[in-house]
């Protein structure tokens, strides 16, 4: 009995981890009815709601943040200042990937949730940097395909400003 | 496996410890409007934890740090093999609270420690009682590989199906934009030796798309997985994705029982498996005279 249950549990752990990536692979609605609410709470404690998917099935467009303090009639560019550590800015990094995702996608609600996030951060900054105003920049690193620099060798890799948000 | 993963954690955490309060503080780097988006519903992250604990016995930002600590103790444990089941609950559960019940600082690392986590818990705590330990590991080491094959087959899949890998427009990307600095960065004028990345980005593929041989025979096994092994060094020295390698790397090691392990840590680390002792006994060439005085005919 406890073997089948053992047995059971494994088939649907992995039945699960299945599901939830082909519905990524395939872009499927992956809206679950509220009798499975738990399904979704297992899926977090056994690390499966994270999708498997990475880079795939295409590498998209790298964005960063970048700052700009303007004083005295100089301009400044800036890191994010606050953060320190590498793996602290791998996270900043990700946090910007993932809700950079409406460029490939049309899930508008990401586009506020980042244009809130960088209103957010310039205003934090602002605080603590001596500046007439503070503009920051949520800029996006287009690489130019093979295809592209075969038909224009000066076609050079180039930035895209997606959000700018000035800080009086 | 264990007792590694909880090192590697315990080094992200330490690592991460300058940032700890920017990131997961009251309001001070993001606002809590911004963090609650990301936060799954019904369900208990740090910080939601904290805005709930009493500010005149510690205040938020000690909170934070209290946790963090914690965190690293409980990895430390678990690699010195103190404490090892409450060691283990205590980092499934503030892994959980600190990156998988709020996703806002999290990336794909996070919840492979997770899984990794999770079956900690199950096979090494809940030892079964009518199954002799020894077996029990190993169920424990088929499942964890069943995983990692369920990981690597669908990464595999979801690179395979658009045309960028194929060609090697993705491998190149991915390379000339890495999430954090790289250790060895690749100059733009390389992108011209096409063929080298088309293959790069194919053997991605194969290797992910095959990762289900590694169960055929030993053999296999060795090249399959020395591959994988060889791309997470890749990606650890062109992306600096050095924790997610890392991990990645160990959890390999660990589950197919990689000759590598043996090397590097085969004196105080066991693999999740634990293997059979080999009875060596030496095969007998000649009859033996066990009377007294014995037959030495064959040292005359």
């Amino acid at each position: 009995m406890l073997r089948l249950i053992f047995v059971l549990g494994c088939a649907i752990h992995f039945s699960m981890a299945s599901a939830y990536n082909l519905c990524i692979i395939f872009k499927l609605p992956d809206r679950l009815p509220e009798l499975f609410r738990y399904v979704a709470r297992y899926q977090d404690l056994a690390g499966l709601s994270g999708g498997y998917t990475f880079y795939g099935p295409s590498v998209g467009m790298q964005v960063q943040l970048e700052y700009i303090q303007y004083q005295g009639g100089n301009e400044t560019f800036l890191g994010e200042p606050r953060i320190q550590s590498t793996t602290g800015m791998l996270r900043l990094n990700s946090y910007f990937q993932s809700g950079s995702s409406f460029l490939d996608s049309n899930q508008s609600y990401l586009q506020d949730q980042v244009r809130a996030s960088i209103s957010n951060l310039t205003a934090g900054l602002s605080d603590i940097v001596a500046a007439d105003s503070i503009a920051c920049r949520l800029i996006a690193k287009h690489l130019p395909a093979s295809v592209e620099q075969d038909k224009d060798p000066l076609h050079s890799s180039r930035y895209i400003i997606l959000f700018e948000y000035i800080k009086n | 496996m264990l007792r590694g993963l909880g090192l590697l954690l315990s080094l992200d955490m330490w690592r991460l410890w300058p940032d700890l309060s920017m990131l997961f503080g009251q309001g001070i780097f993001l606002d809590q409007h911004s963090i609650s988006w990301q936060q799954r519903p019904g369900t208990l992250s740090i910080h939601t934890l904290i805005a709930h604990l009493p500010e005149y016995t510690l205040a938020s930002l000690e909170w934070i740090h209290f946790f963090g600590l914690l965190y690293i103790i409980c990895g430390l444990a678990l690699f010195f093999d103190h404490y090892y089941s409450a060691a283990m609950l205590g980092l499934i559960i503030l892994h959980y609270l600190f990156f998988v019940a709020n996703y806002t600082w999290s990336y794909g690392a996070d919840y492979l420690v997770q899984t990794g986590l999770f079956f900690g818990v199950i096979f090494c705590c809940f030892k079964g009682s009518r199954l002799p330990n020894d077996k029990w590991a190993t169920l424990g080491a088929t499942i964890f590989r069943l995983q990692l094959t369920v990981v690597y087959f669908f990464a595999g899949l979801g690179k395979a199906i658009g045309p960028t890998w194929w060609n090697g427009e993705a491998v190149w990307k991915a390379i000339q934009q890495p999430l954090a600095p790289a250790l060895f960065t690749i100059p733009q004028s390389a992108q011209q030796f096409t063929a080298i990345w088309a293959g790069l980005g194919i053997a991605t593929l194969l290797f992910e798309l095959g990762y289900p041989l590694l169960w055929i025979n030993r053999r296999i096994r060795i090249y399959i997985s020395t591959g994988i092994i060889l791309m997470h060094l890749c990606i650890a020295l062109t992306m600096g994705l050095i924790h997610f390698s890392s991990l990645m790397i160990w959890y390999n090691l660990c589950a197919w029982d990689h000759p590598l392990l043996h090397c590097i840590a085969k004196p105080m680390i066991k693999p999740l498996e634990t293997t059979e002792p080999t009875l060596q006994v030496r095969t007998a060439t000649a009859d033996l005279d066990t009377r007294e005085g014995g037959n030495n005919k064959h040292i005359k």
